[in-house]
């Protein structure tokens, strides 16, 4: 069974160009448009990644969504990669060690996003043992 | 006709404990209107007699007015005027001097003490000076206020308006670099797809810069307003005409209901802009095949333009953020319409120059109904009875 990546962002053609790629590179994708949406789906075909913007609708939308997903038993354990492209609009930029410690995702990767950069990323998340998942921010 | 009333926090230091308590029942007593801030002052007045007490209670409580003396026993005026000074106190300085010399003046002055007045001066005197201090202190207070509540609102215009133009850079980067990287493993009519999208993009931005030019226009006042005469049954079916193919090609049937011939008056390219926008919504956020009706109605010489559509709607939580700057409602429906999202936010802005309002009511996947209230506009209706 191929592996299984879930994308959610509010932009149709971001989620166009990482369909394109993920899919060629051998994944399994599908994409939803809103948080909402994002978890009904996740729940349904349980992915091994979440890739998640940070706004999507309002400002933190992105952010509700990894904390929903954290509290859910079922998917608690899968990756997610923060896509974010915040740093003017929130007027504050993103920094992964310090980030880290309260948000509860794997990694994070700025807008526009270098493909290269998104398939090694995906590729080393996915090889994350549920032990080393930053399930609570604490990683 | 005083909405708020603003205490002054006083602080009189004065050797002559006399002085003190006669110039704080003075000002305990005094209370006056500033108009321009729709306001009236009234005085919590306390007291020091020395200069080392005046250290000790500017430590611990930010004072609006001190009237001081200039010639204390432990201390002189301008050294306690620079130690405020050092603190950044935004403090009016009312100096009360026996002997004012023209250098201790200008000295003062330069130090920030607004006043002056001589030893002995009449209560009424020392409320002149005293009124004159705390209104200019107050109405540059309010302008500073203003002021960064105008950048406040322009940082978050900015930072919203390099958001906007940053989603479409990147979904162009996004397709350029694909494209580049994977080229080869595409066929001709994917490419053909994804370069059609990027073409779309770049389309919407360019009319978000356009759309921006024409806010800012409003908003700066750059534009000059004219008011004229305006058919406006026909200023609406030229609006119409202005977009038939894209109606006729998504099969709408429009409808408009016109009581009467109402003539206007106002400025017609703001009108216009009003009636293209709610008209381009009503057709653009439509179902294939559905209907729109525009219906005009004289309400007490305000003209009350309805446009209703049989579209998509919103749900009451899409409705509250309409009228803001790029606001856009994204969902499956939206996709792949075209928008800047600016297009409520101005009509939003003209109609309240003519102190009128914009009002929508919604339901989701039935359809909607903005409604358009312009005071007093309508200049005469033939026939009308
Ligand atoms: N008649 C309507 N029916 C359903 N939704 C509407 C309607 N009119 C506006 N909307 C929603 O409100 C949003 C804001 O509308 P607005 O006219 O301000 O921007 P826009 O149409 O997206 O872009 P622009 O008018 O600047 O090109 C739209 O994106 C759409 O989601
Ligand atoms: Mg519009």
């Amino acid at each position: 069974m191929a592996t299984k990546i879930l994308c959610i962002d509010d932009d149709q053609d971001v989620i166009n160009v990482c369909k394109k790629v993920l899919t060629l590179e051998g994944y399994d994708f599908d994409h939803a448009s809103d948080g909402e949406a994002g978890y009904r789906k996740a729940k349904d075909m349980k992915p091994d990644l979440i890739i998640l913007d940070v706004m999507m609708g309002n400002d933190t939308e992105g952010f509700h969504a990894a904390y929903k997903f954290r509290q859910d038993d079922e998917l608690k354990y899968t990756p997610i990669l923060m896509m974010t492209s915040v740093n003017q609009k929130l007027d504050f930029n993103f920094n992964k060690k310090r980030d880290r410690e309260f948000l509860p995702v794997d990694e994070f990767l700025e807008k526009p996003v270098n493909l290269d950069m998104l398939v090694v990323t995906v590729k080393k998340l996915l090889a994350l043992k549920k032990e080393q998942v930053n399930i609570d921010g604490s990683k | 006709m005083n909405n708020l009333t603003e205490k002054i926090k006083a602080l009189i230091v004065d050797d002559e404990k006399g002085m003190c308590l006669g110039t704080q029942r003075i000002l305990g007593d005094f209370s006056f209107p500033i108009e321009e801030l729709d306001t009236s002052v009234n005085f919590d007045v306390e007291y020091v007699c020395s200069g080392a007490d005046f250290y000790k209670v500017i430590e611990n409580k930010k004072y609006d007015l001190v009237v001081m003396d200039y010639k204390l026993p432990d201390a002189n005026g301008l050294e306690l005027l620079e130690y405020l000074n050092g603190k950044g106190a935004d403090t009016g300085v009312l100096m009360i001097t026996a002997y004012a010399t023209f250098e201790t003046a200008v000295k003062a002055t330069k130090l920030g003490a607004y006043d002056f007045i001589a030893k002995p001066f009449s209560p009424d005197e020392l409320k002149y000076s005293v009124m004159n201090l705390v209104k200019s202190i107050l109405l540059s207070r309010n302008v500073r206020k203003f002021q960064e509540e105008k950048k406040r609102i322009r940082f978050e215009f900015v930072s919203v308006l390099s958001h906007e133009l940053k989603s479409p850079l990147n979904a162009l980067e996004g397709y350029i670099d694909m494209i580049s990287r994977y080229h080869g493993k595409m066929d001709d009519s994917e490419l053909k797809t994804y370069l059609e999208r990027a073409k779309t993009r770049t389309v919407s931005m360019r009319k978000l810069v356009m759309d921006l030019l024409d806010l800012t226009r409003f908003e700066s006042g750059a534009r000059n307003r004219e008011c004229v005469d305006i058919a406006f049954n026909e200023l609406v079916s030229e609006s119409l005409n202005n977009i038939r193919e894209e109606i006729n090609s998504r099969g709408i049937a429009v409808e408009a209901v016109f009581d009467a011939e109402y003539n206007i008056v106002a400025d017609r390219t703001e009108i216009e802009m009003i009636v293209n926008n709610l008209i381009s919504n009503s057709v653009k956020y439509n179902k294939q095949g559905g209907r729109v009706m525009i219906k005009t109605e004289n309400k007490d010489g305000d003209l009350l333009c309805a446009v209703s559509d049989t579209g998509i709607g919103m749900t009451e939580q899409e409705q509250t953020r309409l009228f803001k700057d790029f606001s856009r409602i994204k969902n499956k429906d939206t996709e792949n319409i075209l928008g800047s999202g600016l297009g409520l936010s101005t009509i939003n802005k003209i109609v309240s120059l003519y102190d009128g309002e914009i009002t929508v009511n919604s339901k989701y996947g039935v359809g909607s109904t903005f409604t358009v209230r312009l005071k007093n506009i309508i200049k005469e209706v033939p026939n009308g009875n």
